[in-house]
């Protein structure tokens, strides 16, 4: 157990790297220059002379070839080094610090959100198979895929914001376990996580009712086991197995769907502020944002490995 | 030469004037001390480090903090802030600015003549990477006369070295800047208005009245800036009272946002949307082939269409408004019938499709377009199309826009310069070759002489003669597609009173108050 998990995480740093080189590569190959965006055709005064502009390029160290930047880039990360937002000259590391709990705080509200609508919807679905409250509930589901959360998003806004007054239609109140944080938690984590609820109960529906169909079941009821506890020892257990690994690539697809929803909601992410990094080509954040977001995907999807061994004792990690 | 006693109490008489003659807003009623007044801004501030950053913004948002030497009134003149007069050598190389007195960073130490000197020192090291140093290339010395007198001295004789005071010179507390060095950022100390209580970045910046202010105490207990980029959702905003003032109002909303009894503040108008000809391409090398766009293009539908009525329509590419326009040049009229005679005289024959053709080769024109002027291009490659002109509009994202027109990857680019005030130089920097940002592709020497004179000379009548003469050159030569100088709009709910806006974009909330 521990050697895999050691091995994943070797694994997982040259994954990093290879995500660094991606990001690195297209920040730098893609058209848009970082430092002309830095000194922006709005300023008031005078004029902008080419020497100055270059020099700050020299001082970035962006006049350097690609390779020379990349392995130096690498080199302050391994030393944990994130570097200066060019934008706004404070530590990287310290920006995204102070947006991190957010995201993750968003990510997981969604999480719980998509869960919360997804497993009684899907087990009832599939505990009645075909039903009326069957189609029903997996068309929902459908439209809850199918609509974009910006969407969905606005309309929350317009409903309980703007209409009913209930909530308060963005920013962020505070973290979750204040009154004021929940208040603003709750639109943007529903938006965010109602596509997330309509493929997982889909999961669950087929996933349990193919597995509600095994032999052992048959075999459990047969025996005289209540229906109740048929379901959910027997067959949910193992029904999860599946589940558990589409919620562990979720978590990824709601830190990547936060940058819409954050920026809808004004909320303080490092979605929004990885956007922002982009469209200005400020190209340290970008990188460190990225990385902050990869990191955190990898090892949702490494504690998703771990759970499976917990599900199904069948597996094992030697 | 020029000598400018601005006594405490003048610049109060020009406050006065101010808030009598500029978008003000301000009922009857005395300021009523107390109450927040939280503002959904755009974008977050850049950096609380003064001199960090550049956008407008961070700008109207860091300026609640901190104070330059000077600023300018609504009408563009330069008014003192932490300066009470300046003089300016007959030579035009010496400027010296004699300080107030009794103004205390909010760090409780002095402003004196010192401070002045360590931060325009700190602006032109390149180790603080400051974006505009650039600007205060002319600043040779900083010199301390005595605490409350100052003198600096210029490599050269440079009309915009006031404006570079005012822009990206703000001063802050240096006992400050030396105990935080480079965090310096995270600790601001300014003498303005307003002081930090605590900066969330992306979330809120949280501002509280500085009780000794020397400008007199602010109504206001707080103020809040919170970024809001969606534009809906600043909206949404605004009419819940989540927000009392917001910035960015989309042009189209700003009717049915005063039907709902929200303030609509229209200000600015120092501005020019334009186009630019890459004249090293043919055929934009053909004077006759630039008069006939320039024909082309109804002027009147865009400010109608794209900008609702907000925004001045651009004859010269200088507000008609500001000091030095010339009323002599009267540009180029809405006359496809000229357009289409022009292309004739030019070679260009109406082939397939009716595009016209030369030698077989199409008129056809690349004109690469920022996702938010979609519209405004569309428009125009309608009216282009009706003389037999085909244009490729290219959408992309602003960083790749900006950098394909910089480069000459274009025919016809949208360019936009904000200037904020009236200096005619600014207008038209875009000319010189040695900028940055220069994007005519092809340098005009007469045109460049003119701007070098422009900005060494100091007497205003002389200016106006040489900034006639580049508006003239510029129309007769149709180097460019003047469009229009657009405003810009904030909201207010109805309980906000005293803010005033001048056209820099920066909100005096100095006087502000909200009305329970």
């Amino acid at each position: 157990m521990l050697r895999y998990v050691i091995r994943r995480i070797a694994v997982l740093a040259l994954t990093l790297v290879g995500v660094l080189a991606v990001v690195f590569l297209s920040l730098h190959l893609a058209p848009g220059d970082p430092i002309s965006l830095l000194v922006p055709t709005e300023a008031a005064g005078g004029l902008t002379p080419r020497e100055f502009v270059e020099r700050l390029r020299a001082q970035y160290g962006l006049d350097r070839p690609l390779p020379v930047q990349f392995v130096k880039f690498l080199g302050r990360v391994a030393r944990l080094d994130l570097g200066r937002s060019m934008r706004t000259n404070r530590p990287v590391a310290h920006e995204l610090r102070a947006r991190y709990p957010a995201t993750i705080e968003l990510a997981v509200a969604a999480m719980a959100v998509a869960v919360g609508l997804a497993f009684p919807v899907g087990m009832l679905s599939a505990l009645r198979p075909y039903s009326l409250l069957d189609s029903t509930a997996m068309s929902v589901a459908v439209a809850g895929v199918s609509l974009p959360s910006f969407w969905t998003g606005f309309l929350l806004m317009l409903i309980f914001a703007f209409h009913l007054g209930w909530l308060p239609p963005s920013g962020r109140g505070g973290p979750a376990w204040t009154l004021d944080g929940l208040r603003t938690l709750v639109m943007p984590a529903i938006a965010l996580g109602a596509g997330g609820a309509g493929i997982l109960a889909r999961l669950v529906r087929s996933s349990l009712l193919e597995v509600l169909g095994l032999d052992y079941v048959r075999t459990a009821r047969a025996k005289g086991v209540p229906e109740r506890r048929v379901v959910m020892r027997h067959a949910l257990r193992n029904a999860l197995v599946p589940v558990v690994t589409v919620l562990g690539l979720q978590f990824g697809y709601l830190l990547s769907g936060a940058v819409v929803v954050e920026t809808v909601f004004a909320w303080p992410g490092i979605g929004r502020y990885m956007v922002g990094a982009i469209a200005r080509r400020d190209v340290f954040v970008v990188q460190s944002s990225v990385l902050a977001i990869a990191v955190t995907f990898a090892v949702v999807n490494l504690a998703v490995d771990l759970l499976y061994a917990a599900l199904d004792p069948r597996i094992r990690y030697d | 030469m020029r000598s400018r006693p601005t006594a405490r109490s003048l610049f109060w008489v020009v406050v006065a004037l101010l808030v009598a003659s500029v978008p003000a807003v301000g009922g009857p009623g005395a300021p009523r001390a107390g109450g927040t007044l939280t503002v959904g801004s755009l974008v977050d501030v850049e950096s609380l480090d003064a001199h960090h950053h550049g956008t407008a913004h961070t700008h109207m948002m860091v300026s609640q903090i901190y104070e330059q030497l000077l600023d300018l009134d609504p009408q563009g003149r330069y008014i003192g802030v932490l300066a009470e007069s300046w003089n300016i050598s007959n030579d035009g190389v010496t400027y010296t600015f004699r300080l107030r007195k009794n103004v205390k960073f909010h760090d409780g130490t002095p402003f004196t003549a010192e401070a002045v000197k360590v931060n325009l020192e700190r602006v032109v090291d390149p180790a603080t990477k400051a974006r505009y140093a650039g600007r205060l290339g002319a600043m040779q010395s900083v010199q301390v006369v005595d605490d409350h007198t100052v003198a600096i001295r210029l490599r050269r004789k440079d009309i915009l070295f006031l404006e570079a005071l005012r822009s990206p010179a703000y001063i802050v507390s240096p006992a400050a800047l030396r105990r935080h060095g480079k965090d310096y950022g995270t600790h601001p100390a300014g003498t303005g208005p307003f002081k930090i209580q605590s900066y969330a970045p992306d979330d809120r910046l949280v501002l509280v009245r500085n009780e000794d202010y020397w400008g007199g105490r602010p109504p206001l207990d707080r103020v809040v800036f919170r970024p809001v980029p969606e534009q809906a959702t600043r909206l949404v905003e605004l009419e819940s009272g989540g927000v009392d003032v917001i910035t960015d109002v989309p042009h189209k909303d700003a009717k049915t946002l005063e039907a709902r009894r929200i303030q609509v503040l229209v200000t600015g108008g120092f501005q020019a949307d334009y186009y630019v000809f890459n004249l090293k391409r043919p055929p934009l090398d053909d004077v006759r082939v630039r008069k006939a766009i320039n024909h082309a293009i109804d002027r009147d539908t865009l400010t109608r269409v794209v900008y609702r009525g907000y925004a001045i329509k651009s004859i010269t590419g200088y507000p008609p408004n500001g000091w030095a326009i010339n009323t002599a040049v009267k540009g180029y009229d809405f006359d496809p019938e000229r357009a289409a005679q022009l292309l004739q005289e030019a070679g260009w024959k109406p082939g397939a499709e009716s595009i016209r053709e030369k030698g077989g080769t199409r008129l056809r024109l690349h004109m690469p377009t920022p996702s938010h002027q979609v519209l405004l291009a569309q428009l125009i490659q309608g009216q282009l199309r009706r003389v037999g002109i085909e244009t490729r509009l290219d959408m992309t994202e602003a960083a790749t826009y900006w950098d394909a027109v910089r480069t000459g990857k274009f025919d016809l680019g949208y360019w936009v310069r904000f200037v904020g005030h009236a200096e005619p130089s600014a207008y038209f920097n875009y000319f010189d070759s040695k900028e940055h940002w220069f994007t005519m592709q092809q340098p005009h020497p007469e045109i460049e002489a003119l701007l070098n004179e422009g900005v060494a000379t100091i007497d205003p009548a002389a200016r106006k003669r040489i900034y006639d003469q580049v508006q003239r050159r510029i129309a007769d030569e149709a180097l460019v597609i003047w469009i229009t100088h657009p405003k810009f709009l904030f909201a207010l709910r109805p309980h906000v009173k005293g803010v005033v806006t001048p056209p820099s974009l920066r909100l005096w909330l100095h006087k502000a108050w909200v009305e329970r």
